[in-house]
């Protein structure tokens, strides 16, 4: 096992943003490999950025774990493209993080930026404190977003969330924003806060919103009520967007007329 | 009190846009137009002050009683007292909350500041000397110019008559009140200045030239902003610029109607020129748009009131439809005006979707403060057009919802499109903003918030926009041209552009000449420079100059700057 140890340096300009793909387990199997990240229109070695220190050796990606301390709050785009293995940032975490993984484990203990595991395809993303907009969504113009995998959030998201999700689930502990799973397409949004809005166009897929909506959309069909399993939470099952076909299905506690 | 607040534009401000260093540009822009029953609930009366709180900062406003806002709503004038409350949080959209924002409001004995000072407060230092004139040279005598091309709306309007004489346009003809107003502006700034421990010297062009180069040479996230009020030629060198530098390029869309691009790219333009509408539209929808005021000729020209080919009788067999929150100068005018609650266009489409779809059954019996019936009735009038035309303005792309708005308007223009013919047309504001997204398309693939950091395009508003990456204090190095961000933009994004070397590139003295480092004049396109425009309907107009120059304009001016970061890489 591995244990990759990247501490943020005090940087002159910390407004500056970080980009920082190439942080993916993989890229550490081989020790000695240079990795860069781009500050700003920079092209930097990985240590102009961060102290890296590691311990252990291994064969294969499944095997190493990369931690992340410091203001890591605008490194962009960490876990982007990771297919094994295991990232936890004790702190924040700036925009993509996640984007287009397909396997293996990221925790972020702090906050999350926006686009957090976007058009992500397979493996878990936990994010402890509060996810940004876009969560789980798509690119601008992109049919679907998220495809598979779970993404976990114990705090609060953003608006956007789940936009145009097409399969896996997303769960959001706290409350949500604006237009979450507009668009959504197939997979599982559950959001045991308050939302506005919610699954705006959608045309598959479910969600369940444990809280209330405000500013329920007028193009939900009510279809009855149902008790969920697990909570014994009464709820409101709706099919919709009938503005689009209506094929996806919506269950909420309770609801605010837009 | 907490009230919801929309803020546009009206006819006074734009008016003002080419005279912002004078009283009355900031008398029309803190105005608060506000319904009675409010004031009253304020205790006050109209004319009377009030002073407006959001997270972001408070300033003093003159409220104006208006039963055309609905209770609960206020609407303020766009610009600098606007912008001084409000927060830069653009939901990772590019475009804040310029309406559908909560406000606090209560009254108070003090007087509203002026537009200088409040670019103090937000870092700058005011430019408000005597007005240095205008440095165009014209023909001996009296000359009438026709066909001259308006350079002021997305209308491009281009059979302006204009009488010169003495070096100076002395009347305009056919031009509406903004283009008047433009046309007849002369405080042009004479020479560039620079800001010397907070006071402006007088420069020359070379030494500008280099201090800018040299600046954006070195920056690590240098910012390029503005280009709608510059022709494409300009435009096209400041791409090559940006993407020379490694910089980020971004136009006005990211604060207008980018939502309407991004919409477009998730399901497609249905579009057509404004000739087809003239000549062919017989029901006409503006939503969330007010022309009186911010294409005050659009109505007569392409939409509304002239003859059409195709049409018997015109003005009569139209219907125009207007959707708005307010009971704006065009609502008056038109046949039919559906008010809707702050926020609520989304919804509204979504029924109207629906109701075209025939699921009207599922229908509650209001939406967003429109009854059932009435959404059924307008439905109807809709489907019966023999081509209809929606125009849609920044009501849906700076409200909540941005882009998406926008989105579920081309949806239903595609529903009623299986009926019927239906088109829409976005109401592009600045002259060449629809401009800018098609030089910058063809050049780097993208239509605004291009970011080149990494030596390719890549484009993501809410990220690469620039309100957002000013507001995150990313920006180390900002080059304005062809905008104007210190009346426009949020107050943090000014007070982060104060910080940095900031360089305007424009004819006149505005608000971001406060907030900059340096301002460098040039010649003005449609004036005394001359280039390639796009109207709103993305149809290419060449935009003439009436007088010779003796300044450099925008393209040259860039060409330079080029040219010198070049020789020093």
């Amino acid at each position: 096992m591995m244990t990759v140890h990247l501490e943020v340096k005090k940087r002159k300009n910390p407004y500056i943003p970080i980009e920082a793909d190439e942080i993916i387990p993989k890229n550490f199997i081989n020790k000695d490999q240079e990795l860069f990240v781009w500050r700003g229109n920079r092209k930097v070695p990985l240590e102009e950025v961060f102290l890296k220190r590691i311990e252990g050796t291994a064969s294969y990606a499944k095997e190493i774990e990369i931690v992340i301390t410091g203001e890591s709050g605008r490194i962009k785009r960490v876990g982007e493209y990771m297919d094994a293995g295991a990232i936890l940032i004790e702190g924040d975490i700036g925009m993509h993080c996640g984007n287009f993984m397909s396997g293996g484990t990221i925790e972020i203990r702090g906050d999350a930026d926006a686009w957090l595991g976007r058009e992500m395809t397979g493996g878990t993303i936990v994010c402890r404190g509060n996810a940004g907009d876009y969560c789980g969504s798509g690119y601008r113009g992109e049919k679907k977003g998220m495809r598979g995998g779970t993404v976990e959030v114990f705090g609060d998201a953003g608006d956007f969330t789940a936009e145009a999700l097409a399969g896996g689930t997303i769960v959001v502990h706290g409350n949500a924003g604006d237009l979450c799973g507009a668009e959504m397409k197939g997979g599982a949004l559950v959001i045991h806060g308050n939302a506005s809005r919610v699954c705006g166009n959608m045309s598959g897929g479910t969600c369940t919103v444990y809280g209330t909506v405000a500013d329920m959309l007028p193009t939900f069909a009510y279809v009855g009520t149902t008790e969920d399993p697990d909570s014994r939470t009464a709820l409101t099952e709706f099919a919709g967007d009938v503005a689009n076909r209506g094929k996806g299905r919506l269950l909420v506690h309770s609801f605010i007329r837009a | 009190m907490k009230l919801m607040m929309n803020s546009g534009r009206t006819v006074k401000q734009g008016e003002q846009l080419y005279y912002k260093e004078s009283r009355e540009y900031s008398e029309q822009t803190s105005l608060c137009f506000i319904h009675p029953f409010d004031l009253f609930r304020l205790g006050i009366e109209g004319s009377e002050n009030v002073e407006i709180e959001t997270p972001s900062g408070k300033t003093v406003f003159k409220t104006v009683a208006s039963e055309d806002v609905f209770p609960g709503d206020i609407f303020l004038p766009c610009g600098p007292y606007t912008n001084f409350i409000l927060p830069p949080k653009t939901h990772s959209t590019g475009a804040p909350d310029f309406k559908t924002l909560q406000v606090e409001i209560r009254p108070t004995e003090k007087e509203p500041l002026s537009a200088w000072d409040l670019l103090e407060a937000e870092g700058g230092a005011r430019y408000d000397g005597p007005s240095e004139g205008c440095p165009t040279r014209s023909p001996d005598g009296e000359t009438k110019i026709q066909d001259v091309v308006c350079p002021l709306c997305g209308c491009l309007c281009d059979d302006i008559e204009l009488t010169i004489r003495d070096n100076r346009i002395v009347a305009c003809d056919n031009g509406c009140t903004l283009s008047n107003a433009k046309f007849l502006a002369t405080n042009r700034l004479i020479s560039p200045i620079k800001k010397v421990d907070g006071r402006w010297e007088r420069i020359g062009y070379d030494e500008a030239i280099k201090y800018t180069a040299d600046v954006l040479r070195t920056a690590e996230r240098p910012l390029l902003f503005g280009w709608s009020g510059t022709h494409g030629e300009a435009q096209c060198i400041g791409v090559s610029i940006a993407e020379l530098i490694g910089g980020t390029i971004d136009n006005c869309s990211s604060e207008c109607h980018g939502p309407s691009i991004m919409a477009i790219q998730e399901v497609g333009h249905p579009g057509c020129t404004l000739g087809q509408v003239r000549n062919r539209a017989d029901v006409i929808v503006y939503w969330g748009a007010n022309p009186i005021a911010a294409h005050p000729r659009h109505m007569s020209r392409y939409s509304t009131y002239p003859d059409g080919f195709f049409l018997d009788n015109s003005f009569r067999d139209r219907t125009v439809i207007v959707f708005d929150v307010r009971k704006s100068e065009t609502a008056k005018v038109a046949d039919e005006f559906v008010q809707i609650k702050s926020g609520g266009d989304y919804a509204v489409f979504s029924a109207l979707r629906a109701i075209v779809r025939g699921k009207e059954e599922i229908i509650p019996e209001t939406v967003a403060g429109v009854s059932r019936e009435e959404l059924i009735r307008i439905a109807k009038i809709l489907l019966g057009a023999r081509f209809g035309a929606f125009f849609t303005g920044i009501g849906l792309t700076q409200s909540r919802g941005k882009y998406k708005n926008v989105r579920n308007a081309v949806e239903l223009v595609d529903e009623l499109s299986r009926h019927t013919k239906y088109t829409l047309t976005p109401m592009r504001g600045h002259w060449n903003v629809y401009g800018t997204n098609q030089t910058f398309t063809y050049m780097t693939g993208y239509p605004y918030a291009v970011d080149f950091s990494h030596g390719v395009a890549y484009f993501n508003p809410g990220e690469t926009s620039a309100i957002d990456m000013l507001s995150k204090k990313e920006v180390d190095a900002c080059v304005i041209i062809g905008s104007d961000p210190g009346a426009h933009f949020p107050r943090a994004c000014n007070e982060h552009l104060a910080t940095i070397p900031t360089i305007v590139i424009d004819p006149f003295p505005i608000m971001s000449t406060a907030i900059a480092t340096m301002h460098i004049p040039v010649a003005e396109t449609g004036v005394d420079a001359e280039g390639t425009a796009y109207r709103m309907d993305a149809i290419p107009l060449w935009v003439k100059k009436v007088m010779e120059p003796t300044q450099p304009d925008d393209a040259e001016v860039l060409r330079r700057i080029y040219d010198a970061i070049k020789e020093a890489m």
